[in-house]
């Protein structure tokens, strides 16, 4: 058979999870012996994040990558999430909770928000994830991996996953080399540019030489490669997000990771709690004019009530986006594109979507431009909605008094955030456009909890009375618990899939707390 | 809430019908008001298929229905003649093929084609062949049988609906006056619409008024000079001739759309009758020679003298714009190729419903209602002008300024990424999937470049067999079809349900 052989190789620069995630996907798609692919990683890059969440929308991709949960669960520390538990953004010690799915149930047209507003106006307290099977299980420690069974209370919960960086990293290049894929070491000393200003070739370290047609640049901040593009610019966001440090670290942990992620405030920023098993990776977001790495190292470490954290980072960070992350014949993936604080999406995330987006528009025989083009459109509309939706977190926080929050009260709000709350005021709807990462759900409940109120909640509930009303949320919640008491712990589901793998102790990788040969406090300064 | 329709076309009676069903009894009050002695514009006959989850929710029996507004289902529409003299497709309700190993059925087809594996794009969608057989039967209930794999519409009697409608309406409540507005009442601190008055003096106040006066606008444009967003630079024709004429034989279950020298004709076959017209543009062709070239190609002489429409395609600023909300023709025009004037109304009355004006009618329900139709409104545009740019003809000037028009730069890049990977980009909002965009480029010689690279690392072997199943199990599934007039007949004969 005489098909035509496929334009070009492809090279991905990285050694983290998301470039073993691109490699792997490219290699799915078309088989190597059409269009050999090569993973660059260089052993002297910095250290990635210790940890990574996976969005629900991550394991629905499992199957065309043919990893599981169970997998993910022996081999990379995994523990499930049903979404972000958040403290002292909407007042002093303050939680509330924002799963990855919606909230209570539909009465025929009469969507479930307007049925709430109407409630709370006449007295009875009503939260909205007081109503999701998601966030009331992710309370009481349980979890089951919801179903799809139409009609089933369970099918309602969406589940994401953490898992530690380094065993998912591991794993899919276990599966990309299998795939034959080629992993090649080396640091890069010249670039080969063609005329067009595309990346021709690589000279490494050794006389060494790497070709490629396209390059996928998934090396983290430091964009090893796609910084090189001259007309790679920064849509810089410093302007709007008040943190420009980052902390990273991990506690050893004993018992069961609770199933969900934590965000909590504290004067000077932000820490997130991200649970594995065995372990929880920490990281904290902050103003390094408002507070030194130190004084964050030992919050963080009382926030842990830890004696000590191991692997620690401390580096620059700067919210931003790359304004085309595709530019001649190189794709910036991951935070090698973008720089945003994940109290949505995180970096993981936006790397499989940009990676999705690439497949679909992967360049042909036909050349690049219109889908560069394309590539570069959808993925600026899907991070400026990102970063509006971490604006919104920093806008409407209730933490009175201090000066880096009172600061991020104050601040501008993008056109974008601006027509969301507007309609939310008035309508208690969120208008949703076409490259969104986060479901409307998401953003009631977020301006919800931060207390906006809707002028109006809509012409359809008006018509039901408040007897219908309250007996419709007594029946869903009732429905609910029902369904929460038959739930399994988080404990027992983990279990059962380690179990279910048949080989518990034997496989389950001992995870390096360190990352491997490095020291520690390797980048914190004074 | 008082609410004032005014208007008794096919928008008027839609959105009154609609609005007593969706919205709570006891908290609007709908008159609505028409004019027999300015009647309606009595066209508009095809439809799309989301014109069933409308007649669905207002509880309608389908039965009842297709018997009492003369109507026919549809799977699609044919267009002939349009990117060659000589060509025919049909745009399909439904997609291609089924997609094989993540790979999108049209990008395996690309490839199997470049094989020599593959036959015509349209052998592949179920639709496409039972409408070239005439047979009709709804979609298999089970999503995976491949007999479950289209959609349908109906083509009615634009009138009989407007009657079936009006019917529904009375009986949830709407009040009807029949009148003719000679004027209209505006506050003078808000701009506000007060009150219209008939011509015999009688006067009618509400807080809302829907606008369904068809083309002239009578408030949104008449009273409150809201501007109009003209399109004729994209969409040059501007006037019809339409004509109903005897069918030859009995209805086959689709429209058709002919190009001719400039403009093109529809027929819509009816229960009764077929409805003919012909859209054209004046600036390249005269009345005369636009009503003979209708005459020439209809089947019958017509049965009614032809009548002469008149348009001006684009859009009002604002389709709400105070206390007014146009819908309808009253809101903005574009041609019935894509028989998407009906949708229109359908998704105002939608968006209405969902930002309905509490008693302050605050501005921004009104702004977003204007901001999802613009886009609804642009992104049928754009589909419309494809149908007109995607062709190789210059046989006459009309063709050849239509081949070489400035396209708005929206569909320049959707252009480019097909032609370059055969990818088109899903919207939020726009009513045309990705499977109408595949259509209408492949049925119109705009092919992409080569395959998706996926695509290309296919096994043969497999694509060949996904192929060959796919052709046979379609071709089974029409087998197994019934004639569309034997369903038609059938459906006729069963005893009707009451009209909810
Ligand atoms: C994983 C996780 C999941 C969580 N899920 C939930 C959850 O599903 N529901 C939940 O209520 N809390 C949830 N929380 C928050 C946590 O349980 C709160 O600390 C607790 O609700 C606070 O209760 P409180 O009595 O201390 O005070 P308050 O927060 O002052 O609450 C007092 C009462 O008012 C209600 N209330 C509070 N805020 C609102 C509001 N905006 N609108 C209407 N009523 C309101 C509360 O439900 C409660 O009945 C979650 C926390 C975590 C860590
Ligand atoms: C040539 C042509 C072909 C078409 N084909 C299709 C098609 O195939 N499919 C499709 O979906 N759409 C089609 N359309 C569009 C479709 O006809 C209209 O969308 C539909 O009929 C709605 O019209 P309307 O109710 O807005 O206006 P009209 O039918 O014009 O109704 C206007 C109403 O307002 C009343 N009125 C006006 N002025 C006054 C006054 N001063 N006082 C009192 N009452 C007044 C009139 O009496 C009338 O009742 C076509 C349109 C044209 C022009």
């Amino acid at each position: 058979m005489n098909a035509p052989v496929e334009a070009f190789t492809i090279a991905i620069l990285g050694e983290g999870p998301e470039a073993w995630l691109a490699a792997l996907a490219m290699a799915r798609t078309v088989p190597v012996a059409r269009r050999p692919v090569t993973v660059l990683t260089d052993p002297d890059a910095p250290v990635s994040s210790p940890a990574v969440a996976l969005h629900p929308s991550v394991t629905d991709w499992h199957n065309a990558l043919r990893l599981d949960d169970a997998t993910l669960v022996n081999r990379a520390a995994g523990a499930f999430s049903f979404g972000a538990a958040l403290t002292g953004w909407t007042g002093p010690e303050q939680t509330w909770f924002n799963p990855f799915s919606g909230f209570g149930a539909p009465i025929g047209p009469v969507p479930f928000y307007p049925i709430a507003l109407k409630l709370r106006a006449a007295g009875v307290p009503m939260r909205l994830s007081n109503f999701s099977l998601a966030a009331l299980a992710a309370q009481t420690n349980r979890f089951q991996v919801p179903d799809r069974a139409p009609g089933s209370v369970l099918s309602t919960c969406r589940h994401g996953l953490h898992a530690d960086a380094h065993g998912l990293a591991k794993l899919l290049r276990e599966s990309a080399l299998a795939a034959g894929v080629v992993e090649e070491q080396g640091t890069i000393r010249d670039i080969e540019w063609a005329p067009d200003g595309a990346v021709t070739a690589l000279r490494l370290d050794g006389d060494r030489r790497l070709e490629a047609g396209l390059w996928l640049d998934a090396s983290g901040p430091a964009a090893r490669l796609a910084s090189r593009l001259q007309a790679n610019r920064r849509d810089d966001w410093s302007g709007l997000l008040p943190c420009d440090r980052r902390l990273q670290a991990r506690v050893r942990t004993v018992g069961t990771p609770p199933p969900y992620r934590h965000l909590e405030t504290m004067a000077q920023g932000v820490i997130e709690h991200l649970p594995l098993h065995g372990s929880t990776a920490l990281s904290a977001w902050f103003d390094a004019s408002e507070i030194d790495d130190e004084s964050v190292h030992l919050k963080v470490r009382d926030a842990a009530g830890a004696e000590r954290l191991e692997g620690l980072t401390i580096e620059p960070f700067r919210p931003g986006r790359a304004v085309e992350p595709w530019v001649a014949n190189c794709v910036a993936l991951g935070e090698a594109a973008m720089q945003l604080e994940p109290l949505g999406p995180g970096a993981f995330h936006f790397a499989r979507t940009a990676l999705q987006r690439l497949l679909e528009l992967m360049p042909g025989e036909g050349g690049s431009e219109a889908v560069r083009t394309e590539f570069n459109r959808r993925a600026a509309e899907e991070q400026d909605h990102a970063r509006d939706f971490v604006l919104a977190h920093y806008r409407l926080n209730a933490r009175q008094g201090e000066p880096f929050w009172d600061a991020a009260r104050q601040g501008a709000v993008t056109p974008g955030l601006a027509h969301r709350r507007e309609v939310f005021e008035a309508r208690g709807i969120v208008p949703l456009e076409d490259e969104e990462p986060l479901e409307a759900d998401a953003w009631l409940n977020l301006f919800d909890e931060h207390g906006l109120v809707p002028r109006h909640a809509g012409p359809l509930v008006a018509g039901l009375d408040l007897d219908t009303l309250a007996g419709h949320a007594e029946k869903v919640r009732t429905f609910m618990l029902g369904a929460l008491r038959t739930m399994p712990s988080h404990e027992d589901t983990l279990l059962s899939l380690r179990v279910a793998k048949g080989q518990l102790e034997s496989t389950i990788e001992s995870v390096s707390l360190a990352p491997p040969g490095r020291g520690e406090d390797r980048t914190a300064r004074k | 809430m008082n609410v004032l329709i005014v208007g008794g076309g096919t928008a008027g009676w839609m959105s009154a019908a609609a609005l007593s069903r969706l919205l709570p009894p006891r908290t609007i009050d709908i008159t609505l008001v028409e004019s027999e002695q300015i009647g309606t514009v009595g066209v508009g006959e095809a439809t799309v298929p989301h014109i069933r989850f409308f007649n669905q929710r207002l509880g309608f029996d389908e039965a009842d229905f297709i018997a009492r507004t003369g109507a026919t289902f549809k799977l699609g529409i044919e267009f002939r003649d349009w990117a060659r003299k000589g060509d025919a497709y049909l745009h399909p309700f439904g997609a291609y093929g089924e997609p094989l190993d993540g790979v999108p059925f049209h990008q395996a087809w690309l490839q199997a084609r470049r094989l020599g594996l593959a036959g015509d794009l349209p052998r592949y969608s179920l639709p496409v062949r039972a409408a070239a057989a005439d047979r009709f039967r709804p979609p298999d209930p089970d999503p995976e049988a491949i007999g479950s794999t289209y959609s349908y519409a109906y083509q009615f009697d634009a009138l009989r609906y407007a009657a079936f409608l009006r019917a529904h309406a009375e009986r949830r409540g709407v009040r009807r006056v029949e009148g003719r507005i000679t004027d209209t009442e505006l506050d003078g601190e808000s701009g506000f619409v007060t009150a219209v008055t008939l011509e015999d003096g009688r006067r009618l106040e509400a807080d809302l008024f829907i606008d369904c006066s068809g083309f002239r606008g009578l408030l949104i444009e008449q009273a409150l000079e809201t501007g109009y967003e003209n399109w004729q630079h994209w969409l040059p024709c501007d006037r019809a001739w339409a004509a109903p004429c005897p069918a030859d034989g009995p209805p086959p279950p689709y429209t058709r759309a002919t190009a001719l020298e400039a403009g093109w004709a529809w027929r819509i076959p009816l229960q009764h009758r077929v409805g003919n017209g012909h859209v054209y543009a004046s600036d390249f062709i005269d009345d005369d020679a636009a009503q003979d070239a209708l005459l020439a190609q209809m089947e019958h002489p017509p049965s009614d003298a032809p009548r002469q429409l008149r348009f001006v395609t684009g859009k009002r600023r604002r389709q709400w714009h105070r206390n007014v909300v146009a819908i309808g023709l009253a809101s903005g025009f574009l041609e019935p190729l894509e028989s998407t004037s009906i949708h229109l109304i359908q998704l105002a009355i939608g968006y209405l419903v969902e930002h309905f004006p509490d008693p302050d009618f605050d501005p921004v329900c009104a702004a977003e209602f204007n901001r999802i139709m613009d886009l609804e409104y642009e992104r049928i545009r754009d589909f419309l002008v494809l149908h007109y740019h995607a062709t190789e003809r210059e046989d006459t000037a009309f063709w050849r300024h239509m081949k070489h028009l400035d396209i708005p730069d929206s569909l320049r890049a959707r252009m480019a990424l097909f032609r370059e990977r055969g990818v088109v980009t899903p919207y939020r909002h726009g009513m045309f999937l990705d499977a109408s965009w595949y259509a209408v480029y492949f049925g119109q010689r705009v092919t992409p470049a080569a395959p998706d690279p996926a695509a290309v690392g296919l096994d043969a072997e497999r694509l060949k067999t996904h192929l060959e199943r796919l052709d046979q199990g379609i071709g089974e599934a029409v087998e197994a079809m019934p004639p569309h007039a034997e369903y038609l007949d059938g459906l006729l004969a069963r005893p009707r349900g009451a009209a909810a």
